[in-house]
């Protein structure tokens, strides 16, 4: 099992921005995401400012990346074989959405700090093909904040 | 998840010969194993002959390998980061064995066919640099085996 983390920048304020993304460069690798945190580092600028997932089929432009290696390794392992990259706000390019589906939202209180941990149990979780990734982006044209992130993968 | 097969040739008349072993030559990874399958070919085993499973300290020198590659994932995703490698009888140089068995054995029939599918639950973990071989214990010659493991190189 992968963890990773990092704290992103504000986003901009526009609809459908991504705050983080764990992206699979791989050519064949596919990784399934089984949790993540986001947890605010300021109060929300704004009340009903809500996140959800999102299915990414190009990577877009981050502001930051995160390179996990073999001390994201829950056993010190291996580093990651695919390649997975923690990809962070604020994005000078969007990523692509697959569509326009989503799913897993969160509304964020107007507290500082304020978060969640999603996570799923078991073999569940949400697999990540080749050359895409899954997003936590807002779907409201609000200001975002900083928000410090984690997602947990399993590489097989 | 992975899964190998190989076919044994015969083994020597002589208590705790290796019939197969997996082995784990990385030097940080570990590997979960989930379950293994024998089945005779070619001929009957002995009455009453069975084997067991020991953790093995050092490789000796098999008879032949199977090296999995790509093909061997589940998903076609990426080559086993161990680099793990099936080992199978007769071996020139018997594996190193530790000392205690572990808990997982069986006594074949006396009949072309036989065999087993045996489930490991919760699996058993190998460490960098070991492996798990499934001994003969009478000193009694096997017959040929066919001979398949699945394992995990990382999991929640």
């Amino acid at each position: 099992m992968y963890s990773v983390r990092g704290r992103s920048a504000a986003t901009g304020g526009a609809a459908n921005e991504a705050i983080a993304q764990l992206w699979n460069p791989h050519a064949t690798q596919i990784i399934r995401l089984v949790g993540y945190t986001l947890e605010s580092q300021v109060a929300p600028a704004a009340a009903g400012f809500i996140t959800h997932l999102r299915r990414t089929t190009a990577r877009g432009t981050p502001g930051s990346t995160v390179t996990p290696d073999i001390s994201n390794d829950s056993k010190r392992g291996a580093a990651p074989v695919s390649g997975a990259l923690l990809d962070l706000a604020a994005f000078s390019v969007q990523p692509t959405y697959d569509g326009t589906t989503s799913w897993d939202p969160f509304y964020f209180t107007v507290t500082n700090p304020t978060g969640f941990v999603s996570r799923r149990s078991g073999p569940a979780g949400w697999y990540i093909p080749p050359g895409s990734g899954i997003a936590v982006s807002t779907p409201g044209a609000i200001v975002g904040n900083a928000f410090e992130v984690t997602f947990v993968w399993v590489e097989d | 998840m992975y899964s190998v097969r190989g076919r044994t040739a015969a083994t020597a008349a002589t208590a705790d010969h290796a019939v197969c072993a997996l082995w784990n030559p990385h030097a940080t990874q570990r590997i979960k194993v989930l379950s293994f399958a024998l089945f005779a070919q070619s001929a009957a085993p002995a009455a009453g002959w069975s084997l067991r499973g020991r953790r093995i300290t050092a490789r000796g020198t098999a008879g032949s390998t199977v090296t999995p590659g790509i093909s061997n994932h589940s998903t076609r995703g990426v080559a086993p980061v161990s680099g793990v490698l099936l080992d199978l009888a007769a071996y020139s140089v018997q594996p190193t064995l530790d000392t205690v068995d572990l808990a997982i054995g069986y006594t074949f029939a006396a009949s072309q066919g036989t065999g087993i599918v045996l489930p490991i639950p919760g699996g058993i973990e190998i460490g960098p640099g070991a492996g798990l071989a499934l001994i003969q214990v009478p000193a009694t010659a096997s017959v040929v085996f066919e001979v398949t493991f699945n394992w995990l190189e990382d999991w929640l």
